[in-house]
């Protein structure tokens, strides 16, 4: 009795929280979803139930299959090295040796600046004729390329940016995990002859599978949603070349101002996320079940 | 392993991280060598890498024309009241969460991790509107509630698994004391609670100060340091913007650095596996 007593009042710590989360989350997300059936623009002033049109007129959009497009190669291209690369420096960087602190922090900083001084540098870095990446190329002899301004690199300009940006992020996270593999086994590995390459191949890949799987969907996820780098340095340009799905429902809802469709767009973004997340969990979440605690 | 051959890994580790370590520093290197070079180092065709020619007159400019100074306090004053509000919603929450039945718990966190598939976007328009109706609009108090509505899940995260790691029996044993839930909490479990709290405290913080999207909808006249920053950069002045970004980056370094003892990627443990 006493028991269910003290849950019950551990319930009402929840309470403030909650509330502030339904007013202001789930509240609007509902909202948002409700209107993704509704002609709302500005011919519609005012939100008028339209069924599935939103959706139907989007599949015949020519525009919405280019970022669909522009988004899943976005997401693609980019998270797969990063995820490899944050595992390996993450080992690398856990092998203790000196200079541990700065390795840490030169990798992890591009996180933790605000995106408008990061998307101030890299336009600047990517400028045609004052950015270091132009004069490295002349300096190889190699032709200078437009980058940002140039719909054939703008997506590969914003992916190298956000690359950049997100590896750090993920080396800790990777870094957190190895923490949680048990040192003894590498200490066995070790004194039955197993080389370094081995060790890490035998122990630590498996072994980060757990955080592997938290890594995958949080970097799915976050490179979806992809959006301030895109509206600070392309704003989707040229020519939609850069327009990925978040930066197109800003497009919709705040420049042509048609809400029913910008609602649309995040209700089917929402539904990707939903069925990559329940994919991932469901083709890999029971296998991977062991932990080295 | 021989001797001598473990050297050899050991170096090329080294020289692998400090290669891709000095890489990655490069950027933060431009954006404060623009803000003091003179513009006969930069505005050249093939500038040199180091600059040769200094100078103080970008930052005397910025800090004596005074336009940044309405911003930079509108941007502190945010990221430390969100910051501050958001743990005054969380910590109670995530202890709640922390001390009702996993499964109860799981449901709940499931429910908050869900909010992070909804772009920001998407769910800025209708909070937007509401708070323009509300009379909210170029407020400081408007920007703070949006900017918690971007902070609370990430602070909750971080303390849920904090308060998790702590025991249960310390409070158990106040309870036999006679404590209530809330003197327990307040004695005993914050004060352990801490580094958690410090983690949750700088990605609070850091949450409000580099958001975009709800300053973009909700600020007028009044705007933020990110706004200002965009504003220069999109008028094409690397100096003004290279200085501006120097200063919206500051605050992210001191704040981070004076908490740095909390970051050890232990606390991220827990999320983890939460």
């Amino acid at each position: 009795m006493r028991e269910k007593l003290e849950s019950y009042r551990a319930y009402l710590f929840l309470i403030p929280g909650l509330f502030f989360l339904f007013l202001f989350t789930y509240l609007p997300i509902i909202w948002s979803t409700w209107l993704s059936f509704n002609e709302w623009n500005l011919l519609s002033p005012k939100p008028v139930f339209s069924g599935l049109e939103n959706f139907v007129k989007l599949w015949q959009h020519d525009v919405f299959w280019l970022v669909m497009k522009n988004s899943f190669f976005f997401v693609t291209v980019s998270i797969f090295p990063t995820m490899f690369l944050a595992l390996v420096f993450a080992i690398l960087i856990d092998e203790r040796m000196k200079g541990r602190v700065y390795y840490i922090y030169s990798l992890f900083y591009p996180t933790l600046i605000p995106m408008a001084a990061a998307a101030m540098l890299w336009v600047y870095i990517y400028s045609p004729n004052l950015g270091i990446l132009n004069i490295f190329l002349a300096k190889l002899g190699l032709p200078k390329l437009g980058w940002l301004g140039s719909s054939q690199t703008s997506l590969w300009a914003l992916i190298i940016m956000t690359f950049w940006k997100n590896l750090g992020f993920f080396t800790l996270i990777y870094l957190a995990g190895l923490q949680n593999v048990n040192r003894e086994l590498y200490e066995a590995a070790y004194i039955d002859g197993a080389g370094w390459w081995r060790r890490h191949f035998s122990i630590t890949f498996p072994l980060v599978g757990p955080t592997s799987l938290f890594v995958l969907v949080v970097a799915i996820i976050l490179t979806f949603r992809v959006f301030d780098q895109i509206h600070l340095m392309t704003e989707g340009g040229p020519g939609n070349s850069s327009n990925v799905i978040v930066y197109y429902i800003f497009e919709n809802g705040f420049k042509f101002f048609d809400w029913g469709r910008a609602s649309t767009l995040t209700t089917i973004l929402v539904l990707i996320l939903l069925s990559l997340t329940l994919i991932i969990f469901g083709i890999f979440g029971k296998r991977i079940t062991y932990t080295a605690d | 392993m021989r001797p001598n051959k473990r050297w050899f890994v050991v170096l090329s580790f080294v020289a692998i991280l400090l290669v891709l370590t000095t890489l990655w520093l490069i950027p933060i290197y431009l954006m404060v060598k623009i803000s003091v070079s003179d513009p006969q180092d930069i505005l050249v065709q093939n500038p040199d890498f180091f600059s040769t020619h200094f100078t103080s007159r970008h930052w005397v400019g910025v800090l004596a024309a005074g336009n940044i100074w309405p911003p930079l306090r509108k941007s502190l004053t945010v990221a430390v009241v969100t910051a501050l509000f958001s743990l005054f919603l969380s910590v109670p929450g995530a202890y709640g969460l922390s001390r009702i039945p996993g499964s109860v718990a799981h449901v709940f966190l499931i429910g908050i991790f869900l909010t992070r598939m909804f772009p920001e976007v998407g769910v800025a328009l209708p909070i937007s509107v509401t708070f323009i109706r509300g009379g909210l609009f170029d407020t400081d108090m408007g920007l703070i509630l949006a900017h918690m509505v971007r902070v609370l899940p990430i602070s909750a995260w971080v303390l849920v698994a904090t308060f998790k790691a702590i025991p249960q029996d310390l409070e158990e044993a106040a309870f036999v004391d006679g404590a209530t839930k809330v003197r327990s909490l307040i004695h005993i479990v914050l004060p352990l609670a801490k580094p958690g709290i410090g983690v949750a405290l700088i990605f609070s913080f850091l949450g409000s100060w580099d958001e975009f999207i709800y300053a973009t909808y909700l600020c007028l006249a009044n705007k933020t340091l990110p706004l200002m920053v965009y504003y220069y950069v999109s008028r094409g002045g690397w100096f003004l913007s290279s200085t501006y970004a120097t200063v919206v980056t500051i605050p992210v370094v001191i704040v981070t650095y004076s908490l740095q003892r909390y970051i050890r990627s232990g606390y991220l443990r827990g999320a983890i596996k939460g």
